[in-house]
């Protein structure tokens, strides 16, 4: 299994924020996306879970572009935004059964159970999502991207507001998770924590992947970033 | 994914939500009700010709709160965006749109239980002179304005003005709808029989079918932008 963007064009009016992007996932990879802010990330995790269509260019899974089989694709994705696309006037539960239905994931109620576990919440199944603390909605959308135990998982920030034993339980599950053949695209200003679990990495800057390492990323890859964030830093002065 | 379970599924998700907050039922029979009010100040019970526009207060009352009752359905679908979630789900999106017209018309079908009674009583008019036909009729009508509403607010709801978009793309929309539903109620309010109004009814009836399918065709369309 691969996953595909070539020559991804996207731009909001008069602002590019994609040029000629390409990448390439396989199953197995755990590839971290890094870079500053505004350079794309989020746009381009979109346009990988068919949310936003790129202006030009196309994403393909095995040589088949995305956008002509689009249920089938998503199906197969699990996606955590910046949203946490959870209702708040439903318990975490709740949430999870609705989705989980929607997914027609198979013996839900354990399913639901055991994600609630992995993720720390399961004396807070009952809770409703709007007395949830921020690092409590983020653990509970990464059980729902998780839920109905995706081909391909792409994460946006998924360590943004948890604390060091949910980011260690995050760590954890993605190793589980991608020894199972899986593709996971994650972006992160968690560079150790991302790193931590990276089997490939990609710098996105100046409007497509700008460094891109062969293998694990490693120190190498940290002070390129690094320089880059200072070159953007003294170009913005 | 069974098509009839998404509907269950979404329709139920709703419930729980309203049940909990009344956050749209609330805003919108306030609404109906201050509508009612006004026009109980303005014509009262001793105007003369009540019957000439008993429906067309009765409907603006519908229109209007409904209209609200919409932004805040769909407000609330935004919130966190779960819209999108539903968007990203492998969900038949013509079973999506099929429920949620479903949970605005018993939106607008709450509003109507209680609207009508307090229209009969503030403006001592029999609202219900031959009950099924009236009966029939708002209920087309409250067809109409759930298959146009849920589709234009969709469309409107990623806006940042949503509620004035909303207005301003729903009731050019809504005008065969709403004149076939008031003339229809109207003349059944005032006395007349099914048969006197039955072109009316065909009208309705025409329009529920068109915007029904139609909506249900391109919602995919819809949803995806």
């Amino acid at each position: 299994m691969e996953l595909t963007a070539r020559d991804i064009v996207k731009g909001f009016g008069d602002r590019v924020v994609l040029r000629g992007l390409s990448l390439s996932v396989r199953e197995g990879d755990v590839y971290v996306l890094v870079g500053p802010n505004g350079s794309g990330k989020t746009t381009l995790m979109n346009i990988l879970a068919s949310a936003t269509r790129p202006d030009s260019g196309r994403v393909m899974l095995d040589q088949e572009v995305v956008a002509a089989r689009r249920a089938e694709y998503r199906r197969k994705v699990g996606f955590l935004s910046h949203s946490s696309m959870l209702y708040s006037h439903l318990t975490a539960r709740e949430n999870l059964f609705f989705f989980g239905g929607l997914y027609g994931v198979s013996e839900l109620a354990s399913r639901v159970d055991i994600m609630l576990e992995q993720v720390g919440l399961r004396t807070d199944g009952d809770e409703l999502v709007r007395n949830f603390s921020r690092g409590m909605v983020q653990r509970l959308s990464i059980a729902r991207a998780f839920l109905h135990n995706p081909r391909i998982l792409l994460l946006d920030e998924p360590y943004s507001g948890l604390d060091q034993a949910a980011v260690s339980m995050l760590t954890g599950i993605l190793k589980k998770f991608s020894l199972h053949k899986r593709i996971v695209v994650l972006t992160s200003h968690n560079l150790e924590a991302g790193l931590e679990v990276a089997t490939r990495g990609g710098i996105l800057f100046g409007h497509r992947i700008s460094h891109e390492p062969e293998g694990k990323p490693g120190r190498g890859f940290v002070n390129e970033y690094l320089s880059l964030i200072g070159k953007k830093k003294h170009g913005a002065d | 994914m069974p098509f009839l379970k998404t509907i269950y599924l979404i329709i139920k998700k709703d419930f729980i939500s309203e049940v909990r907050t009344l956050e749209s039922v609330a805003a919108t029979v306030v609404l109906a009700l201050v509508i009612l009010v006004i026009c109980g100040f303005a014509f009262g019970p001793v105007f003369g010709d009540l019957e000439k526009v008993a429906a067309g207060i009765i409907w603006i009352a519908i229109a209007f709160s409904g209209t609200l009752g919409l932004s805040r359905m769909f407000g609330a679908e935004r919130e966190n965006g779960c819209f999108l979630g539903l968007v990203m789900s492998p969900a038949n999106k013509g079973a999506v749109y099929l429920a949620k017209v479903i949970t605005v018309l018993a939106l607008l079908l709450t509003v109507e239980v209680i609207v009508l009674p307090a229209f009969a009583v503030l403006f001592d008019y029999p609202v219900f002179r031959s009950f099924w036909p009236t009966t029939l009729c708002f209920l087309l009508g409250s067809i109409g304005f759930a298959a146009v509403g849920t589709m234009m607010a969709t469309v409107s709801s990623g806006a940042k003005r949503q509620e004035m978009l909303l207005s301003v793309i729903l009731f050019p929309l809504m005008v065969p709808v709403l004149i076939s539903a008031v003339r229809s109620t109207g003349q059944l309010m005032a006395g007349s029989s099914l048969a006197d109004v039955a072109n009316w009814v065909r009208m309705l009836v025409v329009c529920d079918m068109i915007f029904l399918v139609s909506s249900f065709i391109m919602y995919d369309l819809v949803i995806e932008e």
